[in-house]
């Protein structure tokens, strides 16, 4: 076993998946190939991406260190913004960022954490596991969860909620994938078996299933998409 | 009894359905509902009544009533005039003893003079203990449907819904509001609780002609179905209005809350019915139920009808019935002369009786009054009063068109009101609510007292438009108002007529007659809402939609006001019933668990709830519970043991402000603390209670590391937030609870399991002393290793990023393996403490305890200029101490009292035991305990007093019970 | 509820803090006076002016509420009353 692992790597164990190690954690990549032809297109998807690096800062000084440090302007507070290499920029506040490896995109991560301050540091990796919703359905299946109005025309590409979903603080980031609408959820990490768990019961309606993070990226994927 | 195509809208004629009602099988179509495939089968009689067991049949045909409630399988309390038929489905009825069709319950209407109005009250209450004999008499005797408490519930669960203007019914002027909201621009959720959309143009008769009609409806719904901006949901009930338009909306297995930024209302109006003696009766319904029956279930609703009226829709009703094949043998008019209208002109033309200025006297009950036979009929005489009654007339059905009420039970549970006007006899809208500090709410249709087709489609488009103008769409110009027209002819003034033998029924559901109304204001009870809760009066399952209007005409008159502006009982939610498994639905319950969770469960951990959390108790058979957590407890004393301590708060404090900022939240001194050294926290509210306590490494000049207790995470971490933002200091407040899994590992032999791991620390103890924290790696793992005492023994907290913490246990576990390190739970590490006498706060202190109760005086530091609790400890140090608390222990042939149990000096309380267990390296029960400050002493004795009342002595010694120097911990 | 930080949500998203008070100074107030700041309720009816927290994202604003209506009429970051550090001395020093 690797020495990092999620608090849901367990629930991938029985089921069949191909599995691979990353970043330290060992992660399910793929859906048995066999199955995913077979399965008909489907509208929501449901894949733990907490294996992916991430890492928040904190300080008074975060639109001049976003800029020097990443060469973007600072997104306003609650949206988020794309860097060249490949970094997710979430503005959770006037002082506070969260930066997320995107799934396409291969950063540096070690020198990234190597910039951040001791004292501006977040320790985001351990603290949050982060999921990913993606397919047509995601807004509906939301609204079982969540008061917070998702749907595609109202929550736009890059637009952040922080709110409860099930009971439990979230982080909302809405980042789509090519043509399918796509967020990610990023949980405290002591409730994401939880979340997950409720997340499953109320994508059941739509016939939702949980990928791997290869079932993503590279066509792999068969989620229906439609903003 | 059934009519072709197209009476009947919503039949499936090629799909027979079957039930069961009564015991009997039944045949009706796919869309009928319980009701209407009943008397289509010649049933008319449904229900026995709550009180008198009288016998009740169709009233509203829109389950709007409480007269159609059944059992349906082992759901209670169905309206059969809303419940569609399902194949195979058992109906039974309600409140009866034996057969519906014989009710033996019906005895009670013998003595139902007396059994009057508040009898309740006056006859069971004398003498003492009576209600305990009758109550279940009463219970059997009088009620609704039987709930099964075997019956599984079914999965229901919750949806938030969005719109930006949401629409209450799909009648002309719902449609049309829907539709001109959404030309507008907005997002329209158009709501309405039939099956489809149309509302009163399906049913009701607007002219002569019905082709118009039909014309219109048809254009209005598929321009309604069509529009892109528009979602219909039909079969959904709104049953409450909450404060910022958030509605509440029942479907089928589903609650929906809706939030909207601005609502039209267009739920229309209740039909009401006329008070005179056996108005009740099974044969005897609204007009409009009659056609409801007609146009949307295809059944005739009786043979020979009588048609009793006093507007102008009356007349619709019987040419409705004409048409359909009824025979309609009379209609009685109300008023002094023929009114000029189409509708009557039609009637007339078709040489139907008419009677003017007369009313039905009583409604003559056929064999076992399970139907009517006829009507008598007496002429009105001037002032509301009857003459006699002059004339009967056989009939099996008898249609009321009397008048409305608004159905604006949902505007008035945020903020909207009905008065009375005495123009029109009509309740009407006075008030609409208000949210956000402005109008997002508008009415149309006959809710707005408009009642023409025309003007009510015109009104409907004005409140589409004023609506989304409301939510901020106002793409086009404001439309027109419709004509102002008087809505005067609708209601009939006094639709009321007293018999000298009573049984005129105000309230069906709950059985009042006039005479008990009066009765109630003569008694003294002359407010409407002391009525209502005196003679029970709109308070049944129809909640007054069919008595609330006319029980203010009574009761006012009775009490000799004026009507004029009165407004009828408050209403509440929810408007129409909610299935409790509705509101239960899909409930979110968050566990928090521990990055080692899993590890706990796979060695046979019994798992206990901490807070949010759940922790292990104890590993392994419960039914060995108290042997098992004492040899853990030992393993800790003797060996080594590892215990999940991550759901202690973790809390990050860092900043130029950090020292000054972690001085002024605890009450011990912080400034001076060296890098690298722990310290005790003690955190006490503004009224010097304490509220949590941890520890604090400090890491940096600027950086503390701070814990908290498992349940005080969020809280004190608010509470720091709170404090900062009013300071203004330079410091950044971090949660890194989650971020950090911490594992305690404590026992004489923890610095041997550790040294057997690769790691970059000096862990003797000249170079890494008690109460010191170190930053370094074990296993290639980075962690914080906190070198704490909480249980007395040599130990660490081992802090470790949370991802890297199952792995972390894993290795410590099999590091320790041959000095037979075993897993230690929450029981174990209470029984511990215990013994060093460490308080866990919140069991060890309630609510109220300062410092000096707890014996905590030493963490506070008196010297500093501000801690949050600094003045009120001053203040309650300098006053007298009422209580202290202390350890005692027990001999050993004494009985084990509980926690929580009380202290006693002399037979007065003292205080309470807060926590007694069995120590097993002591070989005594110890416990901590509050007694008097005069008790306090070492060497004392007091009592305990046991839950049975036996008392036993305890005697107080000396903290801690076990290794009274301290010195374990610091080897 | 409008969160200056998050915009409208549910109440439910929201801790309130209790009514904004300013605290006595501790070195000269009296004991009744520190009394009256703890534990006396003004109980007003109409405006009062309290201390929200949005939870989701732990932050703590200022809301205007009327306790008459229940409406909240506005609200605002902390740093509209409390911008300037505070500071306590010591009596003796």
């Amino acid at each position: 076993m690797t020495k990092r692992r999620t608090q849901i790597y367990r629930k991938f164990l029985e089921s069949d998946f191909v599995f691979g190690n990353s970043n330290g954690y060992r992660v399910p990549l793929s859906m048995n190939g066999q199955r995913k032809h077979d399965e008909p297109e489907n509208g929501l998807a449901l894949c733990d991406l907490s294996a992916m690096n991430r890492v928040g800062y904190k300080g008074a000084d975060v639109d001049t260190w976003c800029e020097s440090q990443h060469g973007i302007a600072c997104p306003p507070v609650n949206h988020s913004a794309l860097t060249k290499n490949g970094l997710l920029v979430v503005r959770l506040s006037s002082t506070e960022l969260l930066m997320l490896e995107d799934l396409d995109a291969t950063p540096d991560f070690e020198m990234i954490l190597e910039e951040v301050p001791a004292v501006s540091l977040l320790p985001r990796q351990d603290s949050h596991h982060v999921f990913m919703l993606l397919g047509q359905h995601c807004a509906s299946m939301f609204s079982k969860l969540c008061a917070v109005d998702l749907r595609y025309h109202k929550f736009k590409e890059m637009h952040v909620a922080q709110t409860i979903m099930a009971r439990v603080s979230v982080i909302v980031v809405r980042c789509d994938m090519e043509q399918t609408p796509a967020y990610y959820v990023l949980v405290d990490s002591s409730l994401a078996e939880y979340l997950w768990d409720s997340i499953l019961d109320a994508m059941h309606e739509f016939e939702g299933r949980v990928v791997g993070r290869n079932d993503l990226a590279g066509g792999g994927l068969t989620v229906a998409g439609e903003r | 009894m059934r009519l072709d195509y197209p009476y009947g809208l919503y039949l499936e004629r090629d799909k027979t359905i079957s039930f069961q009602f009564d015991g009997q099988v039944y045949k009706g179509f796919e869309g009928d509902t319980i009701a209407s495939a009943l008397v289509a089968n010649r049933v008319k009689l449904i229900s026995r009544s709550f009180k008198y067991h009288r016998p009740r049949g169709i009233l509203s045909m829109a389950g709007q009533d409480g007269n159609s409630l059944v059992q349906v399988d082992d759901e209670p309390n169905v309206r059969a005039d809303s419940r569609a038929i399902e194949e195979g489905m058992v109906v039974t009825a309600q409140n009866v003893i034996g057969k519906l069709h014989n009710d033996r319950g019906r005895v009670v209407e013998l003595f139902s003079r007396f059994l009057p109005v508040g009898f309740y009250y006056k006859a069971f209450y004398k003498p003492r203990g009576a209600w305990r004999y009758w109550e279940p008499v009463i219970r059997r005797m009088a009620g609704l449907g039987k709930v099964d408490l075997r019956s599984q519930s079914d999965y229901t669960d919750k949806q938030y819904r969005f719109a930006d203007v949401a629409v209450i019914g799909g009648g002309p002027a719902g449609m049309s509001a829907a539709l001109e909201a959404a030309e507008n621009g907005a997002e329209v959720l158009l709501i309405d609780e039939n099956p489809i959309l149309g509302g009163s143009l399906n049913y009701a008769r607007f002219n002569e002609d019905r082709g118009e009609i039909q014309t219109t409806a048809g254009e209005l719904i598929r321009a309604a179905k069509r529009h892109s901006g528009i979602e219909v949901l039909t079969n959904a009930q709104c049953t409450g209005w909450f404060d910022d338009n958030w509605l509440s909306i029942l479907t089928n297995r589903r609650l929906l809350k809706l939030r909207s930024q601005s609502v039209v209302v267009a739920s229309g109006s209740f039909e009401q019915p006329a008070v005179f003696r056996n108005n009740d009766l099974p044969g005897v319904m609204l007009g409009s139920a009659a056609q409801r029956l007609l146009r949307l279930y295809g059944v005739k609703p009786g043979q020979r009808a009588v048609v009793m009226t006093g507007n102008s829709d009356g007349y619709g009703v019987a040419l409705d019935l004409f048409e359909a094949g009824v025979e309609v043998a009379s209609v009685i008019e109300m008023r002094k002369g023929l009114p000029d209208c189409e509708l009557t002109q039609a009637v007339m033309r078709r040489e139907i009786e008419i009677i003017c200025n007369s009313t039905i006297h009583e409604a003559v009950s056929g064999p076992g009054k399970r139907s009517i036979k006829g009507v008598t009929v007496a002429a009105i005489d001037g002032d509301a009063r009857l003459a006699r009654a002059s004339r009967e007339i056989s009939c099996d059905l008898l249609c009321m068109s009397v008048g409305y009420s608004p159905a604006a039970q949902l505007l008035c549970h945020s903020g909207g009101r009905m008065i009375y006007d005495e123009h029109t006899s009509m309740l009407k809208v006075a008030a609409l609510p208000r949210h956000g500090g402005g109008e997002r709410a508008v009415i149309a249709g006959s809710l707005n007292a408009v009642f023409d087709l025309q003007a009510v489609i015109v009104d409907g488009k004005h409140a589409g438009w004023a609506a989304a103008d409301m939510a901020g769409f106002n793409r086009k110009t404001e439309p027109a108002l419709p004509e102002p027209r008087a809505a005067a002819g609708q209601n009939y003034s006094w639709p009321i007529a007293a018999h000298p033998e009573g049984k005129e029924f105000v309230d069906y559901d709950e059985d009042l007659q006039i005479k008990d109304i009066e009765q109630s204001v003569a008694e003294g009870y002359d407010n409407l809402e002391l009525v209502k809760r005196y003679a029970t009066v709109v308070m049944g399952p129809s909640q007054g939609r069919q008595s609330a209007l006319n029980n203010l005409r009574i009761a006012t008159k009775a009490a000799g006001r004026s009507l004029q502006g009165l407004s009828v009982t408050t209403q509440r939610p929810p408007f129409h019933p909610e299935p409790i498994q509705l509101l239960a639905g899909r409930s979110f319950q968050p566990v928090r668990r521990t990055a080692i969770h899993h590890r706990h469960l796979e060695l046979g951990a019994e798992m206990m709830p901490a807070g949010d959390w759940l922790r292990p108790a104890y590993y392994g058979d419960p039914a060995l519970r108290t042997q098992l957590i004492e040899q853990e407890a030992l393993a800790i004393r003797n060996r080594v043991g590892l215990i999940d301590v991550s759901t202690l708060g973790k809390l990050e404090v860092c900043g130029p402000d950090a020292a000054e900022f972690m001085n002024r939240m605890y009450t011990f001194a912080y400034l001076k603390q060296p890098v690298g050294r722990l310290r005790y926290v003690l955190k006490t509210d503004e009224t010097g209670v304490i509220t949590d306590d941890g520890i604090a490494a400090r890491f940096g000049d600027d950086r503390f590391y701070v814990s908290t207790t498992t349940g005080g995470s969020d809280t004190v971490y608010r509470s720091m937030l709170l404090w900062r933002a009013r300071w203004c200091l330079d410091v950044d407040i971090t949660n890194v609870t989650s971020a950090y899994s911490a594992i305690s590992i404590a026992g004489p032999l923890s610095r041997k399991v550790l040294q057997k791991m690769p790691q970059d620390m000096d862990l003797r103890a000249k170079a890494f002393p008690y109460l010191e924290a170190r930053c370094g790696k074990l296993s290639d793992v980075p962690v914080r290793l906190l070198r704490v005492g909480f249980v007395g023994e040599l130990g660490w907290e081992i802090h470790v990023p949370s991802s890297q913490a199952e792995f972390l246990w894993d290795v410590l576990l099999e590091a320790g393996k041959e000095l037979a390190c075993k897993p230690v739970g929450v029981e174990a590490q209470r029984l511990l403490r215990l013994e060093k006498g460490h308080i866990i706060v919140g069991q060890d202190t309630d609510g109220l305890t300062v410092p000096q109760e707890a014996a905590m005086s030493w963490a506070i530091a008196k010297k500093k200029p501000f801690h949050i609790g600094k003045r009120s400890c001053e203040i309650l140090s300098a006053k007298e101490q009422t209580r202290c608390l202390v350890g005692f222990s027990l001999p050993a042939e004494s009985r084990m009292p509980e926690e929580s149990n009380l202290t006693l000096s002399g037979n007065d309380i003292a205080g309470r035991v807060t926590s007694v267990a069995y120590s097993p390296a002591l070989r005594q029960t110890i416990g901590l305990a509050y007694v008097r400050p005069e008790q306090g002493d070492v060497g004392n004795h007091f009592e305990i007093k046991l839950s049975d009342g036996e008392r036993i002595r305890a005697e107080i010694v000396e903290l801690p019970f076990y290794d009274r120097e301290n010195a374990r911990q610091a080897v | 509820m409008a969160c200056p930080l998050n915009g409208v949500r549910n109440i439910s998203e929201f801790v309130c803090g209790g009514e904004v008070l300013d605290m006595p100074d501790l070195q000269t107030c009296s004991e009744r006076e520190w009394a009256d700041y703890l534990f006396m309720e003004a109980n007003t009816k109409g405006m009062v002016r309290e201390w929200w927290m949005h939870a989701a994202s732990s932050y703590w604003f200022i809301a205007e509420r009327n306790t008459e209506t229940n409406e909240i009429v506005k609200t605002y970051p902390v740093a509209a009353l409390y911008s300037e550090r505070i500071d306590y001395r010591t009596g003796e020093l």
